[in-house]
């Protein structure tokens, strides 16, 4: 492919300053209660987004397909406590079968 | 299994402890990691990147997300300048996740940037502890963990281009968004981080039709400014 070590190259130098630039621009800073509050909020904020995004979208369109199989076995998981891996297999499973069962195979 | 009551427990934790209660699930997560990195190694030789190419991007991007979406837009015949827009934007999430954990890492600005380039989005949350700190040995033990084998399922995937076929087909889509259900399920106890996450979700989906890829997601991450409100 044409340009791919371009790609590699500006792709890399970004990822790694995006990284790199709160510590280091920020340096000593202590954030105040509010502040760790806000930042608390961080992980769940983007989690969930993520999250939506992977189960209900492809590309730029919604789409409510055998994922939603998946998201119902992984809660089912969750809601027992099951351990991450047993949460995993089971959302994957749960997929595999319903496309599977719609012929999506 | 009874839960047991940890709180009022005097006897002081040694941290190799905590890493220890936790390797189950640093050994999912790596797994996973091993897995989406066979996932892009195939979809980006699909796609015509070379596998130096590509196992390069792994040991410098070192993001799932961004290196799947760059590929993509490279599959769907986008140009390279789409591509880098596309897996940068994707990448944005790390700078509020950077500034959450760097108080954990210690040592001067450079060391803290440097140790900050061990973030992904399983080992960040994997090490975020209930009081919203982070453990430093969590973050660098399951971030180099994942680093690695990172690379050897880009390596894998790149050398099996053409027997892995569609990700869907093996069910592999759903690895990343169950571990990161699973990840926020813990910590949605709280009713402001519940609210945070029904804003995120909003933003995100109504997003998405509009917003070239990856910007849904760091415009999302401004929900975390609710817990700046009083």
């Amino acid at each position: 492919m044409t340009g791919e070590w371009i790609l590699v190259a500006a792709l890399g130098v970004i990822a790694i300053a995006i990284r790199a630039a709160g510590p280091l621009l920020l340096g000593d800073w202590k954030p105040s209660h509010r502040a760790q509050r806000t930042l608390r909020m961080v992980a769940p904020a983007i989690l969930t987004a993520l999250v939506v995004l992977q189960l209900f979208t492809t590309g730029q369109d919604y789409r409510f397909d055998a994922r939603l199989a998946g998201l119902a076995a992984a809660v089912v998981t969750l809601v027992l406590r099951a351990s991450l891996m047993v949460t995993v297999v089971s959302a994957v499973l749960a997929t595999v079968l319903t496309r599977a069962l719609l012929g999506q195979y | 299994m009874k839960d047991v009551d940890h709180t009022s427990d005097p006897s002081p934790l040694s941290p190799p402890a905590s890493v220890r209660a936790e390797l189950p699930a640093i050994a999912s997560v790596v797994t996973a990691t091993f897995l989406f990195g066979v996932t892009f190694g195939a979809v980006a030789g699909a796609a015509g990147i070379s596998t130096p190419a590509a196992l390069v991007m792994s040991l410098t991007t070192f993001g799932g997300a961004a290196q799947m979406g760059a590929a993509s837009v490279i599959a769907a015949g986008g140009g390279v300048g789409s591509a880098i827009l596309t897996g940068s934007l994707l990448n944005l999430r790390y700078l509020p996740m950077a500034i959450a954990a760097m108080g954990a890492y210690g040592g001067s600005r450079w060391r803290r940037g440097a140790y900050a380039q061990l973030l992904g989005d399983e080992t960040w949350a994997l090490s975020r502890r209930p009081d919203g700190s982070y453990d430093r040995r969590l973050l660098l033990l399951s971030g180099s963990a994942a680093y690695v084998l990172w690379f050897a399922g880009t390596a894998l995937g790149a050398l099996s281009v053409g027997f892995a076929g569609d990700v869907s087909r093996w069910g592999l889509d759903m690895v990343s968004p169950a571990i990161f259900l699973a990840l926020l399920w813990k910590q949605l106890g709280e009713p402001r981080t519940r609210v945070v996450a029904a804003v995120a979700a909003v933003l995100a989906l109504a997003l998405v039709p509009v917003a070239p890829p990856g910007v849904p997601v760091a415009v999302a991450s401004c929900a975390c400014l609710i817990g700046f409100v009083k």
